[in-house]
């Protein structure tokens, strides 16, 4: 007999049917589950990648003839041997199974104008944007969490009516607009542009990390509160929580171990997508803050043409992003049993 | 009737945002200990906001007032989170749908714990195995394995048996059970009673019992509150009241319930619709819909009044009505 749930917002859209499963059939599916995200999970990269692959290839512009300069002092001979030097003659098939199968060795190839290789390049860069989007994803939810708890147990209050107003707006603010606002208001006040590494000195890095990741985190922490205000509202108002307070379960618990946890669900969905956003939108507040780390490495790649650095960069994003996701799916089989006790599609 | 176990002294409940809307208008019920006492009404007639105010459970929009004595201590309404001590420990509360009132992430078995937890001095394997007992106790096999399951996992008669044991688990004097069956299946809808009556008798608890199923309410009940827009406009013994009904809300409600066993043509059905309360009309409220009303029904609001066979009515024409038809059981008798 299957029991067709009404499904509850929490559970993402997932039906669950009804099962009564040893723990090794339960185990046995969250490994399919695993397993089937991460087949998705190269579906995802070989479309991302021959998608930028074939993009790079379209706009115009080449770039054994960027290379050469402007001016007419390189022959047209000259430009036909670098192309031909670069593998750039080759069918695109070719050069695309080129590249993804260096790649998949580590060896990303060496850019086209900086003469580095590519994974010189990539290795610091990636940690800037990694600190910055780390940075905002904590800053935001530090301050997210607490504030939509106390929003919701005090709903329709003058604070909770504030915070939603506040939230709203962060939702609709773009990143980067919010980075030049900050620029000029902070300007005198905070270091605005630049970068020190936390080895070299860790109050510095702090103080220059500070405007981008507020800038980057803003919009994020405004949906993960307002995503998990709305859930509280929803599981405070829920059937279980009357019958919990119902049975006199102190109202502590009740908020706690009932509205609060599942509350988190969906927040921890939105979470998931968004950290992956969070990722893209690194690439513009760098540019605004003149922060060395990929969105400037790709914003340089593209207009140089320099094909291996600006797929390596699409690469090492997707790869982020998908990993992200399957982090999270994993992350919430384990924490709702509806999705992990279900013969689920993912 | 002995000092009784409830008493709900004029109840009212309103809009916090309106006083003047009442879902609930001055109401007394009482239940006597071991008594199993039914309120039916029509859906909208106040039933389960009566029951919520009992235990102080109301939405955070309405507001209750009155009093409730439960074993001689009498408990202000008013103040829902005084409320609190009651809750589970004397009254203990069962639910329409027993999918959404279990928290869907928490196996069963431990839902159970949360409840022994706040109300017995029990350890954690104590807890642990009056778990099982209990489950035991309202008929579910394999205790063990239905403990570790999830609401999701369960059906629908499970689950609401989960719940009748997370209600015994504190041995309250008062059951209250709001329209326990009416998200089950028929055939699941007879176990489920059952086993409430064995319990109710076994463990001497009272029950009040809402419900619109007047079938149910004869077979299980013995007195009986007719709830009509927020006010109580009949009561007595169920025989009674299903029987011999004098209020004409309980004589069309019971011609509903007779013809449906008759087999007839088209049902009876009671015309037109529970006032809301913003329009509630001034005299009688139930006037706008009754075939008895005259002129006075729309200006005079009627209360109740003791009948000279028992119980009270709420009606005007007490009296000057035709001999009520034969009710529920006399109806079954006239088809065999």
């Amino acid at each position: 007999m299957a029991v067709q749930l009404t499904v509850p917002a929490a559970d993402g859209g997932r039906r669950a049917a009804r099962r009564r499963d040893g723990p090794v059939a339960r185990s046995g599916r969250l490994a399919g589950r695993v397993a089937l995200s991460l087949l998705q999970a190269v579906v995802v990269a070989v479309g991302a990648t021959s998608a930028v692959f074939l993009l790079m290839r379209l706009i115009p512009g080449d770039p054994a003839r960027i290379l050469a300069g402007p001016g007419g002092s390189v022959t047209e001979e000259q430009i036909a041997m670098t192309r031909r030097e670069l593998g750039l003659d080759d069918p695109l098939p070719v050069q695309y199974w080129d590249w993804i199968t260096a790649a998949a060795r580590g060896d990303f190839g060496t850019s086209l104008v900086l003469g580095e290789t590519v994974s010189d390049l990539l290795g610091d860069r990636l940690v800037v944007t990694a600190q910055l989007s780390a940075y905002s994803f904590w800053l935001a939810v530090a301050l997210a969490i607490p504030v939509s708890v106390a929003a919701a147990r005090w709903q329709g209050a003058a604070a909770d009516r504030a915070a939603r107003l506040v939230g709203s707006t962060g939702i609709a603010v773009p990143s980067f607009w919010l980075a030049l606002l900050l620029i000029i208001v902070f300007q005198g006040y905070l270091p605005i542009f630049g970068y020190v590494p936390a080895s070299e000195s860790l109050v510095d890095h702090v103080v220059h990390m500070i405007l981008p990741a507020v800038a980057l985190g803003a919009g994020f922490a405004a949906l993960v509160f307002e995503t998990n205000r709305a859930g509280l509202v929803e599981t405070l108002g829920s059937d279980y929580v009357r019958t919990a307070r119902a049975f006199g379960i102190p109202e502590w618990r009740v908020f706690g171990r009932y509205a609060l946890r599942n509350a988190f669900l969906p927040t921890l969905t939105i979470m998931g997508i968004q950290a992956g956003a969070l990722m893209s939108g690194a690439l513009l507040v760098e540019n605004a803050f003149a922060l060395p780390g990929m969105g400037r490495l790709i914003v340089q790649g593209v207009l140089s043409r320099d094909y291996p650095v600006v797929q390596a960069c699409i690469l090492v994003i997707v790869v982020i992003f998908v990993v992200v996701n399957l982090l999270m799916d994993v992350i919430y089989a384990l924490v709702d049993p509806r999705v992990r006790r279900s013969r689920g599609r993912a | 009737m002995t000092a009784p176990l409830l008493a709900l002294d004029d109840l009212v409940v309103s809009l916090r945002s309106n006083p003047a809307l009442r879902a609930v208008d001055g109401i007394d019920v009482e239940v006597a200990p071991g008594e199993a006492v039914a309120l039916v009404g029509e859906s909208g007639c106040g039933k389960s906001v009566t029951a919520y105010s009992l235990l102080g459970l109301l939405a955070p929009g309405l507001a209750a007032r009155g009093t409730v004595t439960l074993d001689g201590a009498a408990h202000d309404l008013a103040d829902g989170d005084r409320l609190r001590p009651l809750r589970g420990r004397d009254v203990a509360m069962i639910f329409q749908d027993p999918l959404t009132a279990l928290n869907p992430v928490m196996p069963v078995g431990r839902q159970l714990e949360d409840v022994l937890r706040v109300h017995t001095a029990l350890h954690r394997r104590g807890r642990r195995s009056r778990v099982l007992e209990l489950l035991e106790r309202v008929g579910i096999p394999a205790p063990d394995r239905v403990a570790g399951s999830y609401p999701f996992e369960l059906s629908g008669g499970m689950r609401q048996r989960v719940l009748i044991a997370m209600a015994l688990s504190c041995r309250p004097k008062l059951l209250v059970a709001d329209e326990p069956t009416t998200a089950l299946d028929t055939t699941v809808q007879a176990q489920i009673m059952d086993l409430l009556r064995d319990l109710v008798h076994d463990e001497d608890m009272a029950m009040l019992f809402i419900s619109h199923d007047l079938g149910l309410v004869a077979e299980f009940c013995e007195r009986v509150y007719v709830m009509y827009a927020g006010r109580v406009v009949e009561t007595g013994t169920v025989r009674r009241v299903l029987e011999r009904p004098d209020h004409p809300y309980t004589r069309a409600l019971v011609d509903c319930l007779a013809t449906m066993g008759q087999g007839a043509d088209r049902l009876a059905t009671v015309p037109g619709s529970v006032p809301g309360t913003d329009a509630m009309p001034a005299g009688c409220r139930f006037a706008p819909r009754c075939p008895y009303a005259v002129d006075a029904c729309r200006t005079t609001d009627p209360r109740l009044a003791p009948l000279p066979d028992g119980g009270q009515a709420a009606c005007l024409r007490i009296g000057e009505l035709p001999d009520a038809r034969s009710g529920l059981t006399g109806q079954a008798e006239g088809t065999r």
